[in-house]
């Protein structure tokens, strides 16, 4: 296929997809892992997870 | 062989002359499958890893990390030492891609979507590498704390603050790729380096060397293993004066259109950044890796970029990158250092005057040889004063940066004005440097003399006549520019009477070269077509290149980006640069705050100064 007869990605967002996405998944999961740790901290202060 | 004129070191592809009309926007689907699928790949690597670990049902992570601690990053623990390696790899591939991609751009044009030209990926995966080093130096520490800086994830489980802005910096460069596609679908492609999103991945990337230096501190100082697998002095002056090196060759990527000689901006930019990277990079590693550690930086800068561009050149077969020498600036930050080096911030203050007065004379010395456009007595004036104002700044930076990874940062309320406006001061000499101005009313009879008249292989010379003669005095320079017709021809004009010009070697005149004579004479900038192919796709109209014509001096920017859409309203363009800028002084001020939490947490002591002690 060459590049003429291609189909064009018509969003700016599809096309940034490989280049985003990954790191943004990674930083949510870490931002996830977060989140969790402070709501448990309210409920059962002070106990460490093994 | 280098060829001076046409700047190749080997020859292109033929095939690719028969290229159908390029697209100006957007990106083939097809590619963003294939990226898609291996970043996939790639995230799901990390994070299984990274799960693993943390689990400990993989230990893989763990052997590699103690693997590099016994290697390369001896007296690091493991969670320093191995996303040291990663990301010192990842810059050097990101480097080599960045070098490679700018020649192919200057050569063939603009690309065809994000993933159409081979120097993408090495750009991609290096900025990815960065990002997953820091996530590797965040994942790493485990049932340990590692170090007293280090920030809290969860209640068991902290993160080296250097690793965190390591991971940034990487996310902010790799912000720059979507971002950059939004930029070209609002404003049509920028075929410039200093397209602000462009200025975001290779900045992202540059500043990383920051971060891996926040690291090393916090690694060095929390390294609990025996004392024999510490590394002597020796390694720690080598390692740290790499890392001096590195954020040396990261400093100095924003000059890279003035290495290929195809600078868009005006010539005084140059002395202004080399003097800003020599300022911040030399006067940090000077005090923070000891005697002699600015020359040992130079010299692996040295081999990294002079490495990337024997690569890229005659290796790759694409374009020379020139770069600038710096040994000069090193002597004078070593020679200053002999006097002032008890006095860190009058050390830095000190040296970027020395850098930006006779470290301009020498770098003006060495453009005469090793660059197309040399400097010349146009500059002087002006270009002294900008590198003056930038090495000041970059050296006042730099003394703050080391003297805060050796635990000694002034107060506060000096160190955090000081920072500010050293960032204000290089900002405002940067917008200096951009002010131009167009003439009006000048034009230019241009007499052509074949030397091959084939419609495939014209070239020709040229007789350039001003009017009005006394249009330009003592230009910057006064050039013709050949480039995108798979190639770069660039060559000052000769002068033979005021105002009348001539070329010294045939101009390629055919194809989809894009050939124009370039003037600039103080703010002056500006340039006059001779040849332009037609462009379908952004409906430009080809300007041909007859035997004598006469044409108004015009602005450059309108020939060399004929991309740029020109009906986007300014305030839109003033937004986006806003957000960018907004993205870069998070980054800046992040950094900033990552030096003060190690000079905070890890104040100094007396015994491991290395100014006292000689690497020996």
């Amino acid at each position: 296929m060459t590049p003429l007869d291609g189909v064009l990605a018509t969003h700016p967002i599809v096309s940034a997809v490989p280049f985003f996405v990954p790191t943004f998944i990674v930083v949510g999961v870490i931002g996830v892992i977060i989140w969790r740790d402070r709501r448990r901290g309210d409920e059962e202060d002070g106990a460490g997870e093994s | 062989m280098l060829d001076r004129v046409s700047r190749t070191g080997g020859d292109l592809l033929p095939l690719l002359a028969q290229e159908p009309a390029k697209p100006a926007g957007g990106a083939a689907l097809d590619q963003i499958v294939i990226a898609t699928g291996g970043a996939a790949a790639l995230t799901a690597v990390l994070l299984v890893l990274g799960w693993g670990h943390r689990t400990g049902r993989i230990t893989l992570l763990q052997r590699l990390a103690d693997l590099s601690e016994r290697g390369p990053g001896r007296g690091l623990p493991g969670w320093a030492a191995l996303p040291s390696v990663v990301a010192m790899l990842s810059l050097l591939t990101a480097l080599l891609g960045m070098y490679w991609d700018i020649s192919l751009h200057i050569s063939h044009g603009r690309d065809e979507g994000p993933l159409a030209n081979i120097a993408h990926y090495p750009i991609l995966f290096g900025l990815f590498g960065i990002f997953t080093a820091g996530v590797l130096s965040v994942v790493l520490p485990k049932g340990e704390r590692p170090g007293r800086a280090a920030v809290r994830i969860t209640r068991d489980w902290y993160a080296p603050a250097g690793g965190v802005l390591l991971a940034g910096a990487g996310f902010y460069a790799l912000l720059g790729f979507p971002l950059d596609d939004v930029w070209h679908r609002i404003f049509g492609q920028d075929v410039t380096l200093w397209g602000p999103t462009h200025l975001m991945l290779i900045g992202g990337a540059g500043l990383s060397l920051v971060a891996m230096m926040i690291l090393e501190r916090e690694g060095r100082r929390s390294f609990t293993g025996p004392a024999d697998a510490r590394g002597s002095a020796v390694t720690r002056w080598v390692r740290r004066g790499m890392l001096g090196g590195g954020l040396l060759i990261g400093l100095s990527v924003f000059q890279a259109e003035y290495d290929f000689g195809v600078a868009q901006f005006r010539l005084v930019h140059q002395p202004l950044l080399i003097a800003l990277a020599a300022g911040c990079a030399l006067v940090a590693v000077r005090l923070w890796g000891g005697r002699g550690a600015a020359l040992f930086a130079v010299a692996f800068y040295m081999l990294v970029r002079g490495g990337v561009s024997v690569l890229v050149g005659p290796v790759i077969g694409e374009l020379w990158a020139s770069v600038p020498l710096y040994i000069a600036e090193a002597l004078l930050v070593e020679l200053a250092a002999l006097v002032l080096i008890r006095r860190p911030l009058l050390f830095g203050a000190v040296s970027g005057l020395l850098i930006g007065t006779a470290g301009f004379a020498a770098e003006f010395a060495w453009t005469q040889v090793a660059f197309a456009m040399p400097w010349t007595g146009d500059i002087v004036v002006e270009g002294v004063l900008l590198a003056t104002v930038a090495g000041v700044a970059g050296g006042v930076c730099g003394a703050m940066l080391a003297e805060g990874l050796e635990g000694r940062l002034p107060r506060p309320q000096v160190a955090r004005p000081l920072f500010a406006l050293a960032i204000v001061a290089v900002g405002v000499a940067v917008a200096n440097g951009l002010i131009i101005h167009v003439p009006e009313g000048q034009r230019a009879t241009v007499t052509l003399t074949d030397v091959r008249g084939g419609e495939d292989d014209r070239t020709a010379h040229a007789r350039v006549e001003l009017s009005p003669r006394d249009a330009v005095d003592d230009p910057a320079w006064i050039a013709v520019t050949g480039w995108q017709g798979l190639g770069l021809h660039v060559e000052p004009l000769i002068r033979e009477a005021p105002g009348v010009y001539r070329t010294s070697a045939p101009m390629p005149l055919h194809g989809s070269w894009k050939t124009l004579i370039r003037i600039h004479d103080g703010r002056t900038l500006a340039g006059v077509p001779i040849y332009l192919p037609a462009d379908p796709a952004i409906g430009a109209e080809a300007v041909p290149a007859d035997p004598e014509f006469t044409r108004d001096v015009q602005s450059e920017k309108s020939i060399l980006q004929r991309e740029l859409k020109s009906d986007v309203p300014g305030w839109l363009w003033l937004a986006a640069s806003a957000v960018v800028l907004l993205c870069t002084l998070a980054l800046l001020i992040a950094l900033g705050w990552g030096v003060a939490r190690v000079s905070r947490e890890y104040p100094h002591r007396a015994a491991e100064t290395p100014r006292e002690m000689a690497a020996t």
